[in-house]
Parts: C-alpha cells; sequence; structure tokens
C-alpha cells in the first residue's frame, strides 16, 4: 500500500538531496520559471547545485506577455543570477490565450505579429522569437481552439529527449487532488522509483519541492537573499491573506480578481492592458463583487437563473462561440443549479469548458422532497 | 461678492445677477465654470438624489471631516435647482453634504455650484464625478507615509489625518517586505510516499 511518511530530515535537505540526485541522473535540467514565489526558490537550489557542479542549466519562461510587469523584472533577475550556469530559454512566441473578461474579444494572440505596438512590453533582444520547432508539424490539442498556452509547453518539451523538467509545484497546502494527480504514476529513473514526477513524451516532468509549504519558501528566500517579484509585498501592504498570495496571469478563467488591484500595483501595467484587450475596466470596478464575474447573486432584474442563462445566450456578441455554448448546454440538465454554473461561463467567455458544469439534478431539489414527505 | 441663500425667494433674486463665466480651452472652445458662481446655501435648502451609487465607508467619512477641518471647504456641493421641490438637488458631494450636516459639523450654510442640467445629463454627470477619479499606486502611498515618520509625524497623528488605521500604517512602515517576516520559522519536515 501507498503510504505516506515522514523522513525525519526538513524539507531543504530533502530538497538539496534530490537536486543532487537530478544532477547525478540527468544530463539535461531545465526548470520552468514564472516569476512566482516557488519557482523562485527551486531555480535557485537548482542553480547552487549546477554552480558546485560547475554544470549549465536552462531555465525556461515561457511568456505570456499580458503579465505583471513585476513577473518579467523578476524572471529577468534570476536568468541574470549565475551566468555562467545558466542557458536563457525565455520564448516570446505567438500563442492564444483566453481572454475572460470580453465577450466580443474571447481569445487574445499574444506576442502577435503587426500589433507590436500595442503588447504590453517590447520584446527583448535576447529571447526566443520564433517558435524553435517546425511549426509545419507542430501539434495541437484543439484545433478549434488554434495553438494554445498547452500547446506551445508541449511542442517546446517535445524539442528534447530524455530531459528533466523541474516544476515548483508543491502538494502541501494544496488541494489533494492535485497531489494525487501527481504521484498517481511514479516514474522510473534509471531503475529507480520517483513518486514527486511524472513521464512526460521522451521527457520527465518532477517536483522537487513537492513537501515545502509556503512558509518553507519564504525561509528560504529570506536566508539566500534571493529577490523576488514586488507584486508579494504590495499584496501583503494591502492585506492579503499569506495562503491567498499569487502573482497568476492578468486574464485567464481565474486571474479576472488580481485585475482589481492592478491600478495601485502597477499603474503603467494597468494602461497598457487596457488598451491591449476589451473589457479591462468593467473587470477592474466589479472583479470583487460576487455579483457579475463570479455568479454568485443572481441581478435583481431576473427571477431565475435559467432566465439570465437565456438572456445571455440570446445576446451573446459572438455568434461562433454561442453555438458552442448552446451545443454544450443541450447536453446537460436543466436546472437552476445547473444553470447558474452555465451563467458562470457565459460571463467569463469560458467557451474552453475550463471551468466544467457538475450536470446534476438541483441538491436543494432532494431536501424539498425530504420535507415534503416529513411534513 | 459672496451671495448668502437663506429663502427660496433670495435665491430667485441671486439667479438673475449670475453671470455665467467661461474659460477658453485651446482644443475644445468654451468651457463654463460653475465653481467661480458659488453661493452659500442653508442646509436645509439641500436634498440628496435618488439615484447616486456611490458609498463611502465610515473611516473614509472621518477622514472627509478631518479634510474639511484642515483644508477647509474647498470644493463646493454641485447641485441642480429643482422647481417642482423647491430645493437644490445634489449632483455631486452628497457626502460633503452630510459632513455638512447635524450629525457631523453642522454648519450654518454649505458652498453649492448650481448646474442646470436635464435629467439625462444630471445622472451621467453624477458617475463622471464618482468615477473620475485616481487610485493610490500602493508603493508610492506607503513612501508619502514613510515621509511623514520622517517628518516627525507620530503613527496616532498619521493615523488621524490620513483615515488609516495603525496596522495599515505598520505595514507601510515595513521596508523589509514580506520575506522578512518567515525568518524565524521553523522549515516542515519532509516526507515520501513508500509503496510497502
Amino acid at each position: 500500500m501507498l503510504t505516506q511518511r515522514y523522513t525525519g530530515k526538513t524539507v531543504l535537505v530533502a530538497a538539496r538531496e534530490r537536486m543532487s540526485f537530478l544532477f547525478d541522473e540527468f544530463e539535461h535540467i531545465i526548470v520552468s520559471i514564472s516569476g512566482g514565489k516557488d519557482s523562485t526558490a527551486l531555480a535557485h537550489l537548482a542553480l547552487v547545485e549546477a554552480n558546485r557542479r560547475r554544470r549549465k542549466i536552462g531555465l525556461y519562461f515561457l511568456d505570456e506577455e499580458v503579465t505583471y510587469q513585476s513577473s518579467a523584472d523578476q524572471v529577468e533577475r534570476l536568468m541574470s543570477m549565475f551566468p555562467e550556469n545558466i542557458t536563457k530559454i525565455w520564448l516570446q512566441i505567438e500563442f492564444n490565450l483566453t481572454n475572460s473578461t470580453s465577450l466580443s474579444e474571447g481569445q487574445l494572440i499574444c506576442w502577435e505579429s503587426g500589433k507590436h505596438k500595442l503588447w504590453m512590453r517590447p520584446k527583448k533582444e535576447w529571447t526566443i522569437h520564433h517558435a524553435p520547432w517546425d511549426t509545419e508539424t507542430q501539434t495541437v490539442r484543439n484545433k478549434s481552439k488554434g495553438f494554445g498556452f498547452y500547446d506551445a509547453i508541449e511542442n517546446f518539451e517535445r524539442c528534447y529527449h530524455g530531459a528533466a523538467f523541474l516544476v515548483g509545484l508543491r502538494a502541501a497546502g494544496e488541494s489533494p487532488n492535485r497531489w494525487r494527480a501527481v504521484t498517481k504514476n511514479p516514474v522510473n529513473v534509471n531503475g529507480k522509483t520517483v513518486y514527486w514526477g511524472t513521464k512526460k513524451g521522451d521527457n520527465f516532468a518532477l517536483y522537487p519541492l513537492y513537501d515545502w509549504n509556503f512558509h518553507d519558501v519564504w525561509r528560504y528566500i529570506h536566508d539566500e537573499g534571493i529577490p523576488y517579484s514586488k507584486i508579494y509585498d504590495m499584496q501583503f501592504k494591502k492585506g492579503y491573506p499569506i495562503t491567498e498570495m499569487r502573482v497568476s496571469s492578468l486574464i485567464h478563467e481565474r486571474a479576472f480578481k488580481s485585475i482589481v488591484d492592478l491600478p495601485e500595483f502597477e499603474p503603467k501595467t494597468y494602461n497598457r492592458l487596457q488598451k491591449r484587450i476589451q473589457g479591462i475596466a468593467l473587470a477592474q470596478e466589479s472583479g470583487k463583487s460576487g455579483k457579475l464575474f463570479a455568479c454568485r447573486k443572481l441581478p435583481k432584474n431576473f427571477t431565475s437563473w435559467i432566465t439570465y442563462r437565456d438572456f445571455l445566450l440570446d445576446t451573446h456578441l459572438d455568434h461562433e462561440r454561442k453555438h458552442i455554448f448552446v451545443n454544450r448546454f443541450a447536453r446537460q440538465l436543466n436546472n437552476e443549479y445547473v444553470a447558474r454554473q452555465q451563467c458562470r461561463q457565459l460571463i467569463l467567455n469560458d467557451y474552453e469548458n475550463n471551468l466544467s458544469v457538475d450536470s446534476s439534478p438541483d441538491p436543494r431539489d432532494e431536501l424539498i422532497r425530504y420535507y415534503d414527505e416529513v411534513l | 461678492m459672496v451671495r448668502y441663500v437663506d429663502t427660496i425667494d433670495q435665491f430667485y433674486s441671486a439667479k438673475s445677477d449670475i453671470e455665467p463665466i467661461y474659460i477658453n480651452s485651446r482644443t475644445h472652445g468654451k468651457v463654463l465654470v460653475p465653481c467661480v458662481n458659488t453661493l452659500l446655501v442653508r442646509p436645509s435648502l439641500i436634498v440628496a438624489n435618488t439615484y447616486n451609487p456611490n458609498s463611502v465607508s465610515d473611516d473614509k467619512m472621518s477622514l472627509l471631516q478631518q479634510s474639511i477641518l484642515d483644508n477647509g471647504f474647498a470644493f463646493p456641493i454641485v447641485a441642480i435647482w429643482d422647481d417642482d421641490q423647491c430645493k437644490f438637488v445634489i449632483v455631486d458631494g452628497f457626502h460633503r453634504s452630510v459632513i455638512g450636516g447635524p450629525d457631523w459639523l453642522d454648519f450654518d450654510y454649505v458652498p453649492v455650484a448650481i448646474l442646470n442640467h436635464t435629467m439625462a445629463q444630471r445622472l451621467a454627470a453624477t458617475v463622471q464625478f464618482n468615477k473620475a477619479r485616481g487610485v493610490h499606486a500602493v508603493d508610492l502611498d506607503a513612501d508619502v507615509i514613510r515621509a511623514l515618520i520622517g517628518q516627525g509625524m507620530t503613527e496616532e497623528e498619521i493615523t488621524e489625518k490620513l483615515g488609516i488605521d495603525l496596522d495599515t500604517v505598520h505595514r507601510y512602515k515595513q521596508l523589509t517586505g514580506i520575506a522578512e517576516l518567515f525568518k524565524n520559522a521553523d522549515y516542515s519536515l519532509s516526507w515520501e510516499m513508500k509503496d510497502d
């Protein structure tokens, strides 16, 4: 039986041992970084080991363009930390992103050619400007949505064989589901079973910080004097709970909350963003209230979620996407419980079905039936 | 010349004397300046509008009172004259009028600038006044507080003058940042998955 066991070491000692193991077993090591705290700590741990062994590792950043300026700054700082031990892999290439803040402009093509005047930031001279793989034969998960974020990751990883991609994923404090997904299929690394990784095609994704808590990450960053994204200090000053501090993308389905405080955190980024994509002002003003984007409360001029959903569908601005929603909803149950979730998909323009709808009977009906019988 | 308005009749006679004042914009031509013709009006002649969606929290109301005491009543209440009600109806400055009212400073007169607007124009004006304003960049706000402390202002004075609580002052004072908070945290114990 698979059980979880304490080792008697601290997470820092254990992570250094894991790092040493990875450098013993793998010739190619690439660390995925985002500008966030977890990947910052991970990159530093890996670089210290690389420096000790006089080896070179890749620092890899897939740049979504629509990010905090502080994230780009942080990536740049990380990439200049141990110059002799780093291969810089900063991708600024075209791919599609979902824009959940706008109904008329459902997709953003980041780094779209010909739009360089609108880009959130200019491309850097030394970053990678064109896909380093054969775009004629590149794979696309879903043709109707086009080449997206995950396609970019997959095609990039396929450029390598037998490489270790290190990711700052942590199980501690995160959802158990997330961790179960990670440990489900242990990988075999040269005869050794490793529970903190998955096989990805020819390569491996590995999570050396899987047992770290957020306070371990901050302690490490403090002790080593590593620079980190300014956004965390601003979120702290604004009184965010420590566990809710995130330096995420600015426009995907769950990111509209981060736009609320953007004018206070990075006024220049906010101004650029307004020019770059539609729907930002509304997201900024209403993002935190449960009424519009979270769909927790029915707007006062509607009497049911079903009528609100039908209204949203009838008035949908994008005919192609409307079709996707109509077809999808036709396969789902028609009750208030389901309709509320469908409203959320419509409001967030989630035609990709990332916030999936639980199509089951309204739990309140069961309760009403129960009381009907009892009373 | 300062015009006082105690009664409706006084307003009607003052109205005919008021001469609109304009300034010239290089890009948009003549622009009206109602604040030059501000009247000092009895608060009993002023009523709120029924549509203003703006809300101000209690701590910001205290700050508004403090601002009026420290800086004077520098921004007149903006209103239209409603012939049906025989009252000034507020377009902007509802919360200033509340501060001037009996629950707070209880003024004898408050300054009112008068617009000549239709209902649609009033609705639009209220939204324009409410929304066309800035927010404070968090790190600059913190800089201002550190500068005030450098000028010798105490934390208590800052909470009173700027309308922010002590906790916020402490956060802003922290030059060190979030990582510093965890310097004494113990590392967690490591665990692993075992198949047995």
